[in-house]
């Protein structure tokens, strides 16, 4: 990986400096407006001990194992139905409708059914975030699809390549670029969705920690725990550049 | 007889009022022998293109019919295969895999040695396992040529191959595909707007009119090679150069 340049080192340096001094000129008071160090002794105070018998790890783990789970689910189902979407007109013809109507809907709009129909354990909030991840997948893998080079298509036709082989060995790699797409702005869309998951009677997990600790103003472990959701986010971002490098090295020279 | 186009007709319906149906073919024929070198030069927008698709089976003559190796062209086949002018390898695969593509196709587990060979026939085998990204526009044609040659396809298409290099590069790619055909003897159709390219590739050019699309003359160019020196000089080259832009003139 590249090394940071100096110039985002500097534009966070001077942030922080900034945070601190609004903080220590007592405009807002500390309860609403948490200084650096406050955040700091919050971080560690539920790093260590935790709060209302949850530590910062096992807060982490839960979140990271619902977005990870519903993600990787998202990818394998959007990918797989924008495949068949494309091949099958009649699938086509069912799917999109519902696609382009549940598009627009905020998925916290569906707490309440999803509560009802599946209760409040791990099923609903997993179910949140990958029905609002999927329609990402699916409307990048159409496109990748629909914008394979005709000539490579042509060229494999002329080489004897049946249907299925077309498929697999031309239009499926050609449209990796755009499923990448898709799951670079699907894992934005997942950790926000996270949050109004785990508003749905949460006792653990990231989400429920910013909702639990702001009903108490403890504002400092809301700005941990926004920070933590930030750098997970960011990370899990990295994470799928790099596999887009390692597995379309070809991406730019196209 | 390699291939007989006999008396086809095609035409483009027009996409909207301004363009009206457009008459590409109207009883057009063309027969080219085994083994033959054919260069068919035309101005843009004459259809040579079109007539290559057909014979590729990309497309279908709205009437008369295409007989390639005894039989009705039906669809797109291996033993007919089309050098396109983008070479259109695929970047998720090595030069090798690239070449090896086709074999691939009709089994899992192939014999690696005619593929490495058609590499070494055409200069590559050092670039085998390279991206082709990180070859040349010339080395990238060579291997789009390799990939279509390994099939041992009984006639080489070519879509104006060499129009995107460099006139360097072009030049040292028309003598390789000359010498290569001198030793294998493919039948070859070769599209192209060039004059000199015409001419000094193929045994035949025939030169080809638009509006409908049709054959203003032949000429016989097996004496000329693109390797010779001095083409200026040749009085043969020179005459031939000058009736094949006196026929491409005569075009209203």
């Amino acid at each position: 990986m590249r090394r940071i340049p100096l110039r985002y080192v500097a534009v966070l340096a001077a942030s922080l400096v900034a945070w601190q001094a609004i903080a220590a000129s007592h405009v807002f008071p500390s309860f609403t407006f948490p200084s650096p160090a406050n955040t700091y002794d919050a971080f560690l105070q539920t790093l260590h001990h935790g709060y209302q018998g949850s530590t910062l790890l096992a807060d982490l783990a839960i979140s990271l194992e619902r977005v990870s789970i519903a993600y990787v689910g998202a990818v394998v189902i959007g990918v797989v139905l924008g495949f068949a979407m494309t091949q099958s007109r009649v699938v086509f013809t069912v799917v999109d409708p519902y696609l382009q109507f549940l598009r627009p809907i905020p998925p916290l709009a569906y707490i309440p059914l999803f509560v009802v129909w599946f209760g409040i354990g791990e099923m609903p909030k997993v179910l949140l975030i990958l029905v609002s991840t999927v329609p990402v997948i699916v409307i990048n893998t159409i496109n990748g699809v629909r914008s394979t080079p005709n000539y490579r298509i042509e060229l494999a036709r002329n080489l004897g390549a049946n249907r299925r082989q077309i498929l697999i060995r031309v239009i499926f790699p050609s449209s990796l670029p755009d499923i990448f797409t898709g799951m670079k702005v699907a894992i934005g869309v997942a950790w926000s969705t996270l949050v109004a998951a785990e508003l749905i009677a949460a006792s653990r997990g990231l989400g429920w920690l910013i909702e639990q600790a702001g009903t108490e103003l403890q504002t400092g472990i809301v700005v941990t725990g926004i920070i933590v959701i930030g750098v997970l986010g960011y990370l899990m971002d990295v994470g799928i550049r790099l596999l887009e490098r390692l597995v379309i090295p070809w991406r730019d020279y196209v | 007889m390699a291939l007989r186009v006999d008396r086809i007709f095609k035409t483009f319906d027009g996409d909207d009022a301004k363009r009206a149906t457009h008459q590409v073919f109207d009883e057009f024929s063309l027969d080219i022998a085994d083994g033959e070198f054919v260069a068919v030069l035309g101005p843009s927008g004459c259809g040579k293109t079109t007539l290559l698709r057909m014979i590729a089976g990309f497309e279908r003559p709205d009437a008369g019919r295409i007989i390639f190796d005894g039989g009705d062209v039906t669809g797109p086949a291996s033993d007919r295969v089309v050098v396109f002018q983008q070479p259109g390898l695929f970047p998720w695969l090595d030069v090798r895999h690239n070449v090896a593509f086709g074999l691939q196709l009709r089994r899992r587990r192939i014999d690696w040695a005619p593929v490495d060979e058609i590499l070494s026939t055409v200069g590559l085998s050092d670039f085998a396992g390279h991206a082709p990204y990180e070859l040349s526009g010339g080395m990238q044609q060579r291997v789009a040529l390799a990939r279509s040659l390994v099939m041992r396809p009984k006639m080489l298409l070519m879509d104006e191959p060499f129009a995107a290099l460099d006139a360097h590069l072009r030049h040292a790619m028309q003598i390789f595909l000359r010498e290569l055909w001198q030793d294998i003897r493919t039948t070859v159709l070769f599209i192209t707007h060039d004059v000199d390219e015409a001419i000094v590739l193929a045994e035949r050019v025939v030169v080809l009119g638009s509006n409908p699309g049709r054959i203003l003359g032949e000429l016989d160019a097996r004496d000329i090679h693109p390797s010779s020196t001095d083409l200026l000089d040749n009085p043969e080259y020179r005459r031939l150069r000058h009736r094949a832009v006196e026929l491409l003139g005569e075009e209203p």
